[in-house]
């Protein structure tokens, strides 16, 4: 990725992501005088751990899940959202996680969502409020609206929208769930400390799943009774990230929002995302914010914002920003126009709902990767990717307590440098000028060099022979993924490791020494599948969702990939077995 | 005695291993018999050596002088450096890829890209002038400064085997353009490349090296400890002492001139020498040994890493050199006629293993244990001499033509040091002469 590459790119960008239009059509007044923090209070949240990417996330057990309507006993939720959107399978289950997700209400209260303080500030009928002097205009504009009337009014505005997009929709018992309130916590955790925050790991992992089989595009859509949910929920990451960049068309006052930080940390007070300014100033997203809202309703809200919002200072995590990168790319490729196929009527015209440009808000990721991958998570001179940046590390000014990245890390690095070489491939419906399509098209050899060096790296520092004394080079050799303390990684992680190569090695770097290491590696995989049981009626009381999907996801590409080669029987018998476990467990004769 | 300066740094010099000559002796310890007072005896010599073909090695055994001169383009000799910073660069990307670069099947150790056979030609030519003039009570002064005229051409040779195609074709799509490009460099390796990469790593006399100028140099006394008797008698015992300076005025191997060689110690050495003779009417017979010590010295020298043959320029140091003691031994056994005395010498020659120490760390032993070497050699000396004439005044010059050949027949770490010599003395009054 090249800065000459970007910056073209983004300035093309900043009279872009005109995020579909308001949805509000009017506005009452009430006397009631509940603040928009008490009416969008947020569930709960109790920070959770994925312990096969200790770095991602480390937070205790969740307990609670009943939101889910499935039972998963997956310690961290966020495995299994990127796992199913890796995986684009069991729509079902994926859809039915999608729309759980409409019973949430998340941190940012749906006043503040800019879509909706357009259609707000531009109302004629509130107008004659921008003639009152504050801080007597609250008390006039209440003689306008309540708060519920507002609520009601959005969720009516929002009903339209998607009643475009699925007329036959019968909205029946889904109404209550129709509010826009952005950042939706994962379901079923509960805060540590409180007030409203956002944690983005849940964010990318819950677009992931919104933007794979689980949106709107699902195969099963046309039969799914809420699947009016599904575009709802589609709307709602457009909302945030419009709200997260803090772009929102051309004119300034009319932005709001901005979490981004700068790249090299000097101030973290989170702002909005600039293209216009020098690439050394470019800003990303990471970790967690919290947020404060001013004490005031949801008609101020959304004329005057004034929510507060600050950054936790924390490591910079390649996992996190991994996870980000690679759900970009899918937010590109389901916007993108040549994507679109019976949905472009929505997109254009007269039956216009989501907008024409809004794939443009993926390419707002490129710098972040360009900026933090190109000098900051990969050493210049040695070429070690790093799993962290801390503190100052993220402006290149020191490097202290530098951390290699662990394999997990690396897949999901490797998974979404794939998915934008691929995305990037073709770049002829982008609507961007000339330079800028060319200078994208040129993107994919500079990302390809990337995951080059991501399979080098886990090739060269944590493959091993399941037997030491066995000969590298024999195909009949199992070999496996290791820790960085050289443990053999949890069959989860084996099977990530495997699938992400196959991925590169089909799509990016057709390689006969890659495909040997990746038969071996697939022989390990067996071996440590047959050495544990794992499809074994004992373990079935004990599943764990993501560690299945991921075996799948190996067993299955290996077959589709290599079904020549010597451990594809074995991988095939894993299919089956594992398929009969994921079935079972969609259609719910799992506990 | 020889003094046989020997490249300290051989191993790190292609060439060196190859092309190094016998050095010519600085001097013969036994340069000159004690000769009469007031009498100056001068010397003129020429001698050729024979073209280096074989070689002995460390155990002694006589093998190709091109088996020493291989280089090995594998991976494993490529990741040391020895085929120039590029290569290098190559073998360590490839390192990458395995976390046991050391296995057999390792891109790392499958790479070979040929041997590169060192092969040349030397021309040597050695004259030595000298002189010895006798001095009151059975003693004499000598000097002796030998000139080198050393020509040494290579040549360079890339056969067998190369992979980097494979390689490339093998590792695909997961190779960098610049490890793509790398290796397709690599599988057209040439001659040319290879000397580029060595100069590339600031060495010049790549393709030859020529000296002309003076090898190390000798002067000492003889002295008579038993003089021989003055009359005739059927067995005659004598015996001779001599005590010698060895002066450095050789060519010391020049760690930045790849195909040079050491001609000189580059260290001030001390030695004795003593000979005791038995003549009798029919043969005389002598046994000459000899010992020279030499001075700590300083000398500039790049150290290997481990024992890589083409070194870094960054690698290069200061280094203190105790060069290790020369010794030896002949035996000579000579029949006299008139005008013709025959001669045949068994000679064994040692000098024991030099010491090197730097500041920077390196694998000094690599250096090292090619300076311990011995020999064993013999020699048919024919000299034609006009002393007797003279002295019956049939001659009108006091002279003494020498025709030599020298072979050795064993060795270790030593190169062929067989040579023809043409010597002639000649005897000079001086004013000084006793009546």
């Amino acid at each position: 990725m090249t800065r000459r590459l970007l910056i073209p790119t983004l300035i093309s960008l900043i009279a872009t992501c005109e995020i579909f239009s308001a949805c509000i059509k009017k506005t009452t007044t009430t006397s009631r005088t509940d603040t928009p923090a008490e009416a969008s209070k947020p569930v709960p949240d109790t920070l959770e751990s994925l312990p096969s990417q200790p770095a991602l996330l480390s937070y205790s057990p969740l307990s609670e899940r009943s939101s889910l309507g499935k039972k998963i006993n997956d310690t961290s939720l966020v495995d299994v959202f990127y796992a199913l959107a890796v995986c684009q399978c069991l729509p079902e289950l994926q859809a039915s996680l999608v729309t759980s997700l409409n019973a949430q209400r998340g941190a940012l209260p749906q006043a503040l969502t800019p879509a909706i303080r357009r259609e707000i500030t531009s109302n004629p009928k509130l107008k004659i409020l921008d003639i009152v002097p504050r801080p007597f205009d609250d008390f006039v504009g209440g003689l306008f609206v309540d708060e519920m009337t507002v609520g009601e009014e959005i969720s009516n505005g929002l009903k339209d929208k998607i009643k475009v997009l699925e007329p036959d929709w019968n909205l029946a018992g889904d109404s209550s769930k129709l509010h826009l309130d952005g950042f939706v916590p994962t379901p079923g955790t509960l805060p540590t400390t409180g007030g409203r925050f956002i944690r983005l790991a849940d964010l990318w992992a819950r677009w992931g799943l919104v933007l794979s089989q689980g949106g709107p595009w699902s195969a099963l859509r046309s039969n799914f009774p809420q699947r009016g949910l599904l575009w709802h929920e589609l709307l709602r990451v457009l909302a945030e990230g419009e709200y997260l960049f803090g772009i929102s068309g051309s004119d300034e006052s009319k932005k709001w929002g901005g979490l981004t930080i700068p790249v090299d940390l000097q101030i973290v007070n989170p702002g909005p995302f600039d293209p216009r300014l020098p690439f050394n100033q470019v800003r990303f997203l990471s970790g967690l914010l919290d947020l404060k809202l001013p004490s005031n309703n949801s008609l101020s809200l959304a004329r005057f914002g004034g929510e507060s919002w600050s950054w936790r200072p924390d490591s910079i995590l390649l996992a996190e920003q991994s996870l980000q990168w690679w759900v970009s790319a899918r937010l590109l490729n389901r916007l993108r126009p040549v994507n679109r196929g019976a949905f472009a009527k929505y997109f254009i015209g007269s039956n216009a709902v989501l907008p024409d440009d809004g794939y443009q808000l993926a390419l707002l990721t490129l710098p972040g990767i360009d900026s933090l991958l190109g000098s900051r998570f990969i050493d210049e001179n040695t070429r070690a990717i790093q799993a962290m940046l801390i503190g100052q590390e993220v402006g290149g000014l020191t490097q202290v307590n530098r951390t290699r990245a662990e394999p997990q890390s690396l897949t999901m690095l490797l998974l979404a440098l794939s998915e934008w070489s691929n995305e990037l491939k073709n770049v002829g419906d982008l609507s961007v000028s000339q330079q800028t399509a060319a200078q994208l098209a040129n993107a994919p050899k500079s990302l390809i060099k990337g995951a080059q060096l991501v399979v080098q790296t886990l090739l060269g520092e944590y493959i091993r022979p399941r037997a030491p004394s066995a000969d590298m080079n024999s195909a009949a050799s199992g070999l496996y993924a290791a820790t960085t303390s050289s443990q053999e990684l949890p069959v989860r992680d084996q099977a990530q490791v495997l699938h992400t190569l196959i991925s590169a090695e089909q799509s990016l770097m057709p390689s006969p020494y890659l495909r040997a290491r990746i038969a071996q590696l697939a022989n390990g995989l067996s071996q440590r599948i047959e050495e544990l049981a794992l499809f074994s009626e004992t373990s079935k009381a004990n599943l764990n969702l993501s560690e299945k999907i991921w075996i799948k996801l190996a067993a299955d590409s290996f077959v589709k990939a290599y079904p020549a080669a010597l451990p594809s029987e074995a991988m095939k018998k894993i299919l089956v077995a594992v398929n009969k476990f994921l079935d079972d467990f969609e259609q719910g004769s799992q506990p | 005695m020889t003094t046989l300066a020997h490249p300290k740094n051989s191993r790190s010099k292609i060439f060196s291993a190859a092309l190094c000559l016998c050095i010519f002796p600085a001097a013969n310890a036994q340069f000159a018999a004690v000769v009469p007072e007031g009498v100056l005896a001068v010397v003129g010599a020429h001698r050729t050596y024979a073209e280096q073909n074989n070689t002995w090695n460390a155990n002694g055994q006589r093998v190709s002088l091109s088996s020493k001169s291989q280089l090995n383009f594998d991976g494993e000799h490529l990741l040391r450096g020895e085929g120039g910073a590029k290569l290098q660069s190559l073998a360590e990307e490839l390192k990458r890829y395995d976390p046991n670069p050391n296995n057999a099947s390792s891109l790392l150790k499958r790479l070979n890209l040929g041997t590169l056979d060192v092969g040349g030609r030397a021309k040597l030519n050695v004259q030595y002038l000298g002189f010895a003039l006798g001095l009151p009570r059975q003693t004499s002064f000598y000097f002796a400064a030998p000139i080198i005229d050393l020509q040494i051409t290579t040549r360079f040779t890339l056969s067998g085997g190369n992979n980097a195609t494979a390689i490339r074709d093998e590792l695909g799509g997961l190779a960098y353009d610049e490890l793509r490009d790398g290796l397709d460099k690599a599988s057209q390796l040439t001659e040319r490349d290879i000397k580029a990469s060595i100069e590339a790593a600031e060495y010049t006399g790549v393709d030859s090296w020529r000296y002309r100028n003076f090898a190390d140099s000798i002067a000492g006394f003889a002295f008579d400890i038993i003089p021989p008797a003055s009359a005739p008698a059927p067995a005659d015992f004598s015996l001779q002492g001599e005590a010698f300076v060895s002066i450095p005025t050789g060519h010391v191997d020049n760690p930045d001139i790849l195909s040079d060689v050491g001609v000189g110690t580059g260290a001030w050495g001390v030695g004795v020498g003593l000979t005791p003779a038995l003549k009798t009417e029919a043969l005389d017979l002598s046994l000459e040994a000899n010992a020279t010590y030499y001075l700590p010295s300083k000398q500039i020298m790049r150290i290997p890493e481990q024992d890589e043959t083409i070194i870094p320029a960054s690698r290069r140091t200061n280094v203190t050199v105790q060069t290790g003691l020369d010794w030896g031994i002949t035996a000579a056994l000579e029949k006299k006629f008139d005008w013709f005395q025959p001669q045949y010498r068994l000679t064994f020659k040692r000098h024991e293993r030099d010491t090197l120490r730097g500041s920077l760390p390196g694998n000094y032993s690599a250096l090292m244990n090619p300076t311990e070497r011995s020999q064993y050699e013999h020699a048919v000396w024919l000299n034609l001499s006009t002393i007797e004439l003279y002295k019956q005044q049939k001659f009108p010059l006091p002279l003494r033509f020498k025709l030599a050949g020298n072979q050795i027949f064993k060795g270790n770490n030593s190169y062929d040091d067989t040579f023809f010599e043409l010597q002639l003395v000649s005897f000079l009054p001086t004013p000084w002469m006793p009546e």
